[in-house]
């Protein structure tokens, strides 16, 4: 598709083709080599010749019943033999078996594990690339993102979101919903940038605009369920005070870059197993029955250090496997959820009857665009003080704001499809804009480097009052293997959610946290 | 014996001994259970199904998810997709040839069920006929 890669200067990389060539060939034999394999399932003809065979053999009787011989099977005189588990028809019943005779089978199949040397050469050389790629962008990895989303401001870019950060697998796909400071022109377009800054390959199933109006002064964020929701009567609360006791009033009262970060106590206590830290907010309630917390935040990079150093790196040549088959897999994918939902994200509870109750889960926004988000706050009855504790686990966020609105209610939206997609050279391009105008089978796919322009239709400004616009995204990526990945111990296992994994990120992030958020963005992989 | 040849016995067996990925029959569940493959679909409707590839037919394939068994038309499917595999359905269309004849081999009956077999099967699971998934 027209949204292919272009290098700067495509005459100086015709010049140095014989060069690249060489050193890439010279690379390969110094990599490390990849084998890839499959398992090929192959029928056995019920008129086979007496034979041997190997590998697991899975017979299908007549009655319903079926025969599983792990081991292998010996076929002739009539019968199969070997050790093997018979199964009945509803799988109720399994007894051990060592033969079995021909004319009361059905069907026979056979697994054998196959190698695939078309790709385990073409893998071998794509972790060669890579690893030139890498090097060539000083690239260090810590910019694990997902598309980054840029308006067109009066002096630049501006950054507005990064979407479905946490969806790095198909069977995580998932929604995003960001608010977005962009306006439309006065011809009622709203255009934003979509850009691969990262080395993974995006893809991007739904692109779509809400557009709310609402009166001057409002303010219209997305909550935990992707709905938007109108505020208004925004203030500070009274009181913030992290776990260390810190009074955090004047850095959460704005949004102004100013941000909480977890105390270094905390910190270090979290190494040793103490996983949680928190933030207590305290205003009158006002006699309301709800009102709303109101979050711009983002991740810290320590999401960065866990997915990169724990849960690939440290995984060495399986973390391929691991993407690119376990996850695909419902029980490591749940597994790998639950696992989430416990220790990433941040809860929202409220105190009632002698303890916080949670009433939300604000799930992980990604470490790169601030992201505003608003979360209803029951208020319980009778109490003159909503207490509201936000917990997370130690410096996973960075918090620019933490305010109350007085008044929620849900947001009337309206949708506004994609109208246009321009590739980086400016041209439409109908094959994208079809891939990501509906959340179907169709997907738009970019490498890193890539951008492109999604431009929508909103219309002329409301008569009365303001409008704010929302991207709503969905989609998922994939992460690029690095070669000094694919070099590191091959027989280290992959992944496994748990606290012990979640101590070991925190450990090294510690190491390098200061020196990680100074080189954050000139680690960018340059767009084109 | 050049240096060519005698460098590529060596070559071979480092790539041998180098990182290794993909399903082998170890892993492989369908290998080592008489259960067929894990489909997990979404229908047109929105409706998210997961369950035991038990048949495949002409007209869809029939699920069982322990307690039900159901024929889901391949016209209801908007994606399927099975566990450890790269098979995959979409958008209502029956499988190929070449598709059906492997996910036939990794479903449970691949033989197909003869309508006395399947009884006994709806039997097993307090079922009078096969239900259908609507779209």
């Amino acid at each position: 598709m027209p949204l292919g890669p272009v290098a700067r200067n495509p005459g100086s990389w015709r010049d140095r083709g014989r060069r690249a060539l060489a050193l890439l060939l010279a690379a390969t034999i110094a990599a490390p080599a990849c084998m890839f394999q499959h398992v090929d399932v192959r029928p056995i003809p019920l008129d086979a010749r007496s034979q041997f065979i190997a590998s697991p053999v899975k017979a299908h009787l007549k009655d319903g019943s079926t025969v599983v011989f792990t081991e292998g099977v010996t076929i002739g005189d009539g019968l199969l033999r070997g050790r093997g588990t018979r199964h009945d028809l509803d799988l109720a019943r399994a007894i051990p078996v060592d033969s079995v005779p021909l004319d009361s089978v059905a069907a026979l199949e056979n697994f054998r594990t196959r190698s695939d040397v078309a790709a385990s050469t073409a893998m071998t050389l794509l972790a060669v690339g890579g690893g030139a790629l890498a090097t060539a962008f000083l690239l260090v990895a810590i910019f694990g993102s997902c598309p980054t989303v840029y308006s067109h401001g009066d002096t630049g870019p501006v950054l507005e979101a990064e979407t479905f950060s946490h969806s790095i697998a198909p069977l995580l796909e998932s929604r995003d919903l960001h608010r977005l400071g962009a306006g439309a022109d006065p011809s009622g377009a709203v255009t934003l940038d979509v850009r691969n800054e990262a080395l993974e390959t995006h893809y991007i199933n739904h692109l779509q605009l809400l557009e709310v109006t609402h009166p001057r002064g409002a303010l219209v964020a997305p909550g935990p369920d992707n709905r938007p929701l109108l505020l208004r009567g925004l203030r500070p609360f009274t009181t913030a005070v992290d776990r260390g006791g810190r009074d955090l009033g004047p850095v959460l009262a704005q949004a102004d870059g100013q941000a909480f970060q977890s105390d270094a106590a905390t910190l270090a206590a979290a190494e040793s197993g103490d996983l949680q830290d928190w933030i207590d907010l305290t205003a009158p309630a006002d006699g309301r029955k709800e009102m709303a917390l109101v979050l711009r935040s983002k991740n810290s990079l320590l999401s960065t250090v866990l997915f990169y150093d724990v849960m690939l790196a440290s995984a060495g040549p399986r973390a391929l496997a691991w993407i690119g088959s376990d996850l695909d897999q419902i029980s490591t994918a749940v597994r790998l959820g639950r696992w989430v939902q416990r220790r990433l994200g941040m809860r929202v509870s409220v105190w009632r009857d002698g303890a916080y109750r949670e009433v939300a889960r604000v799930p992980d926004a990604g470490p790169i665009a601030w992201k505003d988000a608003a979360v209803v706050l029951p208020v319980p009855p009778g109490e003159t003080t909503l207490r509201v504790r936000l917990s997370f686990t130690p410096d996973l966020w960075r918090i620019d704001r933490a305010a109350l609105a007085g008044s929620v209610e849900p947001a009337s939206a309206r949708t506004v499809a994609a109208a246009r997609v321009f590739g980086r050279d400016g041209r439409l391009d109908a094959q994208a804009l079809a891939a990501i105008r509906d959340a179907d089978g169709r997907y738009l796919e970019t490498m890193p480097g890539q951008r492109f322009t999604v431009v929508f239709d909103a219309g002329p400004s409301p008569v009365s009052g303001e409008r704010t616009f929302l991207l709503s995204s969905q989609g998922y990526y994939t992460e690029w293997i690095r070669a000094d990945w694919l070099r590191a111990d091959a027989s280290a296992a992959p992944f496994t959610p748990s606290d012990a994994a979640m101590r070991t990120a925190l450990r090294r992030w510690r190491e390098v946290r200061g020196s990680m958020e100074n080189d954050f963005e000139r680690h960018r992989i340059p767009v084109l | 014996m050049t240096a060519t040849r005698r460098a590529l016995p060596l070559g071979l067996a480092l790539v041998a001994l180098s990182c290794v990925f993909g399903q082998s029959v170890v892993t492989y569940d369908p290998a080592h259970s008489p259960r067929g493959v894990t489909a997990t679909m979404r229908t047109s409707s929105g409706r998210h199904l997961t369950g035991e590839l038990i048949e495949v037919r002409d007209a869809g394939l029939v699920v069982g998810n322990g307690t039900t068994i159901v024929l889901v038309p391949y016209a209801v499917i908007r994606s399927a997709a099975f566990a450890q595999t790269s098979l995959f359905l979409e958008k209502g269309r029956a499988p190929d040839v070449s598709t059906r004849g492997k996910l036939r081999l990794l479903s449970r009956f691949p033989q197909g069920l003869s309508p006395a077999l399947l009884q006994q099967l709806l039997d097993a699971h307090g079922q009078s006929e096969l239900a259908t998934v609507a779209p």
